[in-house]
C-alpha cells in the first residue's frame, strides 16, 4: 500500500501511483486538516500531486529524496 | 535484425511505393474517391505497422499524414497539390528512416526534429487542426526563438542559478516547458516522472495551469500541471527524452545572462545611488578590480536577503564570468538604482540586429584607419624616454575609436598596464590583433559582431517557413531493391500446373520413340528421341522440384502455436507438461502444412486431456511429475512424417474394446477376436469417445475420426502405437506435395484405370484354383492370411468376367481399405506413372468412385479410382 492512511495523517511510501489519487482525494475531503508525511516517498504520480496541491494539506515530513523535495517544497508550502 | 523488422521494412517500402503512385494519380484526378480511400488505407497501414516498433519518429509523421488523409477522405479538406507535396516529402522522409533502420537496425534521435516539423506541416493543412497548431506554435523548438518566453526563471533559487551561470557549458542551457495533455493520465503517462528524469536536469519546478477548484469538483485524473525544467543537456538528447510528447514540449535555449535575476526584499533606496554612480564611473574607466572591490564591500554591509544584495552578488558573478561584457554589467548596475531586474529578455533579442547601427560606415572606416595608425605607433620600439607616454596616448586613442565602433570589451586596460610595465607597446598590439582577428571573419570590417549575448546556438532549427528541410530523393539515387518477392499464390499454382503439363507431355516422347521404331521402322531416330527425352526429363524434374520448393513451408508454421496451446491447456487441466519440438524446419507443401494444423491440434489436445496423468498419479507411478510431449517432424523420402508422442498413461485396449462394444462400433464377435493393436486403432472409429465426461477440450467422440479424415484427405496415413502405462505415439505420414500423384495403372475389360500408389500394397498372380468361394464372396489365402477378392469389373458395373492369363492366373491387386486388405481382380497390370491428378468438376464431380482424372503421355485420359469408395 503506497499510502498509509492513519487517523490524522497520510504516510506516503515509495512510489505512489496513479491509482491512489481517487482514494487520496476522498480521504482529504473528509479530513481537510490532515497531515502528510512524505519522508519515505520517492516518487508520486502527478495525479496525486495535483490532489495535494489543490487541497493544501500540511506537510509534516518532506521527502528524504532531495530532488523530489526540491520539486515539491515550492508548491506544497503554505 | 529480426524477421519481423525485415518484413516491416519490405512492407513499408511497398506501402511507400504505393503511396507515391497514388499521390501522383490523385494529382491528375483529385476527385477520385477510391484513390483517396486507398491512399488513406496505405498510410493507415504503414502507421499501424510502425507503431509495432519503437519508431516514434516515423509514427509521428505517419500519424499526421493519416489525420490529413482522413480529412481529405471525409471531404473536409480538398486535395491539393500542396497536400501532395507535403505527403510526398513526408513519405520520402519515412523512406530515409527505413534505410536507416535497415542499415543500423534502429533509429537515431537525430530525425526527431525533422519528424516533428513534417508532422506539423501536415497538420497545418487541416484547417481545424491548423488553428490548434497555430495556437501552440511556440510549443515546438522550431518555432520558438530565443530571447522570448523565459519568464519563470526567477522561480529557481538564486544559488542554483548562480551555479548554473558560473558553469561553462558546451551545450548551453535549455529551458524545457512541458505542458502535458489533460488526458495524458489515461494514456498511462507520468509527466512528473518524465520531467524528473530529464537529462542534465539543473532545476525543475511545476505549476498548475489554472486555479484549483474545490476538492468536491476536482477531477484528479485531469492533468493541469505544467512542468518546467532547466537543463544543460544538448537539444538532441532532450528531444530523444521527450520523443513521445514532443508536441507538448517546448525547448528554449537559455543564454547564461538570463539567469541573472536579482531577487529578494525590495528594501533600501537612495542610499545606493552613490554606489551606482561610483560603480558606473569605475566601469567606464575599465577598473574592474575596483568595481569588484566596492561591490564586495557594499555586499558585506548589506543584509543578504535584500534584493540589493542579490543584485550585488550577481554583479560579482558577472564580473568573474564575463568581465568584458560591459553592456551587461552596465545594465545590472543600472538596475541597482531602479530596483527593476535587467531586462535580459529584451536585450537578448538584440544580437539579431546587426550592430552596424552603432556607428555609420563612414565613421567606421575613419576609426579603423586611426586604429591602424595607432597600431603602427605602438609597434615602434626606439627606446626613447617618451615611449611610455606615447603608448598611453595611443591606448587612449584606441579606446575612443573602439568605443565609437561599438567594441565594449575590456582588456585594453590590462594590456596597457602590461605594456607600461614593460615599456613596450607589444602587449597592446597583440591584444589589438586578437581583437581585429576575432572580428575578421565577419567580413564587413565596419561591423564587427559584438553582441551583449553570445551568438545563439547553431542548432536552433530554422523556422519552417524559411529553411524547409527537403527529404526528396533524386530519381537517380540508388534504391535498395527488395530481397524477397511477394507472389500471389495463384501465380505459383499456375506454374505448378504448367510444369505438370510439361511432365505429362514429356512422357509422350517414349511413346513417340516407340512409334518411330514399330510403325516407321526407324530405329536410329527412336534412339535419338530417347536420348533427347532423358535430357528433357532431367530438366523438367529439376524444374518441378524448384517450383515445389517455392511452395514449401517449414513445419514450424504449424508448430509455433503449440507452446502456447500446451501451456494454457495443461494449466487448465492442472497437469505439468513439457513440450519438445523437433525438426521444425522440415518443409512440406503449403497445402499439406495448412491441412496439418487442425488435426494436430486435436491430437495434442487429446494427448493432454487423456494421455497425461495428473502430477500426483505420475509420481505414484514412478514417473517425473512433468510429462513430456514431443512433436517431431522429419522427412522420409517423399513423405513428411509428424510424430506426436507422450509419456502418459497410454491407451488401454480393454477399455477401448468395451467402449466400442457399448457404442455399437464393433459386434460381439469382433470384440472376442480383435487384437490389442487393432483395438486401440478403434479410437479412429466415428462415434467413439473414451472420456466419461464431455469437457470443453475433448470427449465428444469426433476428435480422432476427424483427424483421420483430414489426414486422408491429403493422401496421408496415420499410425497409432501405444503401450499401457508408458505412453502413446501417433505418426502422421503425409506426402511432401499434392501436385503429383504416383498411380498404378491397371487394365480391366480393355479400359485403363489408375489407383493411387499409397493404397496399393502388392500385386499378385493368383491361380484360379486357389480362389475359394465363401457363400457368394471370393477369397484366397495369401501368406497365411485370408484376403477377400473382389472383381473390379463387378464393382464398376461392367458385365464381364475377369480374364486370366495363359497360365490361368488372375491378376490381383491387393489394396488397403481402412484397416483391411482387399484383393481387386483386374485383367492386367501396367506400369506406375506420375500424373497430375485433376479433381472431377461439374456433373462428373458427383461421382464418388473417381478421385479424378489425369492426362496421359499419349494424350489419353486416365480415370483415377477412389479405392475407399468403390469397395
Amino acid at each position: 500500500m503506497p499510502i498509509e492512511f492513519q487517523k490524522k495523517a497520510a504516510v506516503f511510501l515509495g512510489v505512489v501511483g496513479v491509482d491512489e489519487a481517487e482514494g487520496l482525494l476522498e480521504w482529504l475531503q473528509k479530513k481537510p486538516k490532515a497531515r502528510i508525511d512524505l519522508a519515505a516517498c520517492t516518487h508520486l504520480h502527478p495525479a496525486d500531486l495535483q490532489v495535494l496541491m489543490a487541497s493544501r494539506p500540511i506537510v509534516s515530513q518532506w521527502p528524504e529524496d532531495v530532488s523530489l523535495r526540491a520539486w515539491l517544497e515550492p508548491v506544497l508550502t503554505k | 535484425m529480426n524477421a519481423l523488422l525485415e518484413q516491416f521494412i519490405s512492407e513499408s517500402r511497398e506501402c511507400l511505393q504505393g503511396i507515391g503512385e497514388m499521390l501522383l494519380q490523385l494529382e491528375d484526378a483529385p476527385g477520385d474517391k477510391e484513390l483517396v480511400n486507398e491512399l488513406f488505407r496505405l498510410v493507415h497501414t504503414l502507421k499501424g505497422n510502425s507503431g509495432l516498433f519503437e519508431f516514434p519518429t516515423m509514427t509521428r509523421v505517419l500519424h499526421a499524414g493519416e489525420d490529413l488523409m482522413d480529412e481529405v477522405r471525409n471531404d473536409r479538406v480538398v486535395f491539393s497539390r500542396q497536400i501532395a507535396d507535403h505527403l510526398l516529402d513526408s513519405m520520402d522522409f519515412v523512406g530515409l528512416l527505413c534505410d536507416e533502420i535497415e542499415a543500423s537496425g534502429g533509429l537515431l534521435a537525430s530525425g526527431m526534429g525533422n519528424s516533428v516539423r513534417l508532422a506539423e506541416g501536415l497538420r497545418l493543412l487541416i484547417p481545424v487542426k491548423a488553428a490548434l497548431v497555430a495556437e501552440s506554435a511556440g510549443v515546438t523548438p522550431s518555432a520558438s526563438s530565443p530571447g522570448v518566453d523565459l519568464e519563470g526563471l526567477d522561480e529557481i533559487p538564486e544559488s542554483v542559478r548562480m551555479e548554473a551561470y558560473r558553469m561553462d557549458r558546451k551545450a548551453g542551457l535549455h529551458l524545457v516547458r512541458y505542458r502535458p495533455a489533460t488526458d495524458c493520465f489515461y494514456q498511462g503517462a507520468d509527466p512528473f516522472h518524465q520531467a524528473r528524469q530529464t537529462p542534465g536536469l539543473v532545476w525543475g519546478w511545476l505549476a498548475p495551469r489554472e486555479p484549483w477548484p474545490s476538492l468536491e469538483a476536482m477531477d484528479a485524473y485531469r492533468c493541469v500541471l505544467d512542468f518546467q525544467v532547466l537543463t544543460d543537456a544538448p537539444l538532441e538528447v532532450l528531444e530523444e527524452h521527450y520523443r513521445y510528447v514532443l508536441e507538448q514540449v517546448k525547448m528554449v535555449p537559455v543564454p547564461g545572462l538570463c539567469l541573472v535575476l536579482p531577487k529578494g526584499e525590495p528594501n533600501g533606496g537612495p542610499v545606493y545611488e552613490d554606489f551606482v554612480a561610483e560603480a558606473m564611473g569605475l566601469l567606464a574607466a575599465g577598473n574592474m578590480r575596483g568595481l569588484a572591490k566596492v561591490t564586495q564591500a557594499l555586499l558585506d554591509l548589506s543584509n543578504p536577503d535584500l534584493w540589493l544584495s542579490s543584485a550585488l552578488r550577481w554583479l560579482l558573478a558577472v564580473l568573474v564570468r564575463e568581465p568584458e561584457n560591459l553592456a551587461a554589467l552596465k545594465s545590472l548596475i543600472g538596475s541597482l538604482g531602479t530596483f527593476q531586474p535587467p531586462r535580459w529578455a529584451a536585450v537578448a533579442g538584440a544580437p539579431y540586429e546587426p550592430p552596424t547601427a552603432v556607428c555609420d560606415p563612414a565613421v567606421a572606416v575613419t576609426a579603423h584607419a586611426i586604429i591602424a595608425i595607432q597600431r603602427t605607433i605602438l609597434a615602434i620600439d626606439d627606446g626613447s624616454p617618451w615611449q611610455r607616454g606615447r603608448i598611453q596616448a595611443a591606448a587612449a586613442t584606441l579606446s575612443l575609436c573602439l568605443k565609437a565602433l561599438g567594441h565594449l570589451e575590456g582588456g585594453l586596460e590590462a594590456s596597457l598596464a602590461a605594456a607600461l610595465a614593460a615599456g613596450l607597446g607589444a602587449p597592446v598590439v597583440s591584444w589589438l590583433d586578437g581583437l581585429i582577428g576575432q572580428a575578421a571573419p565577419a567580413k564587413r570590417l565596419p561591423a564587427p559582431p559584438v553582441g551583449i549575448l553570445p551568438e545563439p546556438p547553431a542548432e536552433v532549427p530554422a523556422p519552417p517557413g524559411e529553411g524547409e528541410v527537403k527529404f526528396g530523393r533524386r530519381a537517380e539515387d540508388a534504391q535498395a531493391g527488395p530481397k524477397s518477392l511477394k507472389v500471389d499464390q495463384a501465380k505459383v499454382d499456375r506454374l505448378m500446373n504448367l510444369i505438370g503439363e510439361m511432365i505429362v507431355s514429356k512422357n509422350a516422347l517414349p511413346y513417340l520413340a516407340g512409334r518411330a521404331e514399330s510403325v516407321f521402322g526407324v530405329r536410329e531416330l527412336s534412339r535419338e528421341i530417347k536420348a533427347q527425352y532423358s535430357v528433357i526429363n532431367r530438366i523438367a524434374e529439376e524444374m518441378q522440384d524448384a517450383i515445389m520448393q517455392v511452395r514449401m513451408m517449414p513445419v514450424s508454421f504449424v508448430f509455433q502455436r503449440f507452446p502456447r496451446l500446451v501451456r494454457d491447456t495443461s494449466r487448465k487441466l492442472g497437469k505439468e507438461v513439457n513440450l519438445v519440438l523437433i525438426g521444425e524446419d522440415t518443409q512440406a507443401d503449403k497445402n499439406i502444412i495448412e491441412a496439418l494444423g487442425d488435426p494436430l491440434v486435436h491430437i495434442v489436445r487429446n494427448s493432454l486431456d487423456h494421455g497425461f496423468e495428473s502430477p500426483e498419479t505420475r509420481l505414484a507411478a514412478g514417473k517425473p511429475a512433468a510429462g513430456t510431449l514431443t512433436l517431431r517432424a522429419s522427412q522420409e523420402s517423399d513423405r513428411v512424417v509428424i510424430e506426436v508422442e507422450d509419456d502418459g498413461k497410454g491407451i488401454d485396449p480393454l477399455v477401448i474394446k468395451r467402449k466400442a462394444y457399448e457404442k455399437g462400433v464393433i459386434d460381439e464377435a469382433t470384440l472376442e477376436r480383435i487384437s490389442d493393436h487393432d483395438a486401440i486403432n478403434l479410437i479412429f472409429a466415428p462415434g467413439l469417445s473414451t472420456a466419461d465426461v464431455v469437457s470443453d477440450l475433448s470427449g465428444r467422440g469426433v476428435g480422432m475420426d476427424v483427424v483421420r479424415t483430414a489426414v486422408e484427405k491429403v493422401n496421408g496415413s496415420i499410425r497409432l502405437d501405444s503401450e499401457l502405462g508408458k505412453g502413446t505415439r501417433l505418426s502422421l505420414s503425409l506426402p511432401l506435395t499434392m501436385a503429383v500423384t504416383n498411380v498404378m495403372i491397371v487394365e480391366t475389360n480393355g479400359q485403363a484405370f489408375g489407383l493411387p500408389m499409397q493404397s496399393v500394397i502388392e500385386t499378385v498372380r493368383v491361380p484360379r484354383s486357389r480362389v475359394m468361394h465363401i457363400k457368394n464372396t471370393q477369397a484366397t489365402v495369401l501368406r497365411g492370411r485370408i484376403v477377400a477378392l473382389k472383381s473390379l469389373n463387378e464393382k464398376l458395373g461392367i458385365a464381364a468376367s475377369p480374364i486370366a492369363n495363359a497360365d490361368g492366373e488372375l491378376a490381383v491387386l491387393v489394396v488397403r481399405a481402412g484397416n483391411e486388405q482387399v484383393g481387386l481382380i483386374v485383367d492386367q497390370f501396367h506400369e506406375t506413372e506420375d500424373v497430375i491428378l485433376k479433381p472431377m468438376t461439374g456433373v462428373l464431380g458427383g461421382l464418388p468412385a473417381y478421385a479424378g482424372s489425369a492426362l496421359m503421355g499419349d494424350g489419353s485420359v486416365l480415370m483415377i479410382l477412389n479405392v475407399m469408395e468403390i469397395l
